[in-house]
């Protein structure tokens, strides 16, 4: 029996997702390597939508406020997942 | 602003025009009791608006969120029962708050310290993170 074409089943190698901004009525579409760190999206979301200041980060549908370090698969982040930036900046 | 609470429906948010206050209400996600946030935009957008919270059913000043881990980074629920973040007016050295290091308050979109908003969705939205990592109510 030969290997399966393709990636074996991990997935292609790009997803595209939607990105809200607090402000917006309409979200943004990113097609990025899913291996792209969540910090790196949301710091260009953040800058096309305007942002200058802040800590973000992408929170997703359950509420979870994603890790910036890790990249978007391992934060379960999937082709025509919706995400929301948020401000992860704290009291100082 | 309306476009954030059609996406975050378990607040209700009521704009009062008249006396320019912003009305906020939800629930304490792990407390489970009703959360009212009243904030006065009078002078805004040349200041920051004030942020108190208040009993839900006396709207005399009520419970403060106690502080929560956000991504290991610290609350902007301060100690001092005020919202620690720059889009917050009681956090200024003017009114008493904590921050004389951060100058004026009419210079506050100035301020590049911890938490940050401008309008009023992104203020709604960072205190939805911070109440969402809140364990409870200050003592």
């Amino acid at each position: 029996m030969g290997k399966p074409d393709g990636d074996h089943g991990q997935g292609p190698p790009e997803i595209t997702v939607s990105v809200f901004a607090p402000n917006s009525t309409e979200p943004r579409s990113y097609t990025v390597p899913k291996t792209t760190k969540v910090g790196e999206l949301a710091d260009q979301a953040a800058g096309d939508f305007g942002y200058q200041a802040g800590t973000p980060t992408l929170q997703n549908t359950e509420d979870r406020d994603l890790d910036r370090d890790k990249p978007l698969v391992a934060e379960q982040v999937g082709d025509g997942d919706e995400l929301e930036l948020v401000d992860i900046g704290g009291g100082v | 602003m309306s476009a954030w609470a059609e996406r975050h429906s378990e607040w209700s948010v009521t704009l009062d025009l008249d006396v320019v206050q912003l009305q906020g209400r939800t629930a304490h996600p792990v407390a489970g009791d009703p959360v009212y946030v009243l904030a006065g935009f009078d002078g805004y957008p040349a200041v920051p608006p004030t942020w108190e919270f208040r009993d839900a059913e006396t709207g005399e000043v009520g419970p403060f969120p106690a502080a929560g881990d956000v991504r290991g980074g610290p609350s902007i629920f301060h100690g001092n029962r005020l919202i620690c973040a720059q889009w917050s007016r009681l956090a200024f050295g003017e009114h008493g708050g904590p921050h004389s290091d951060w100058g004026a308050e009419t210079a506050w979109k100035d301020v590049r310290q911890g938490s940050h908003a401008e309008n009023i969705a992104e203020m709604l939205s960072a205190l939805r993170v911070h109440l969402r990592a809140s364990p409870g109510w200050m003592p």
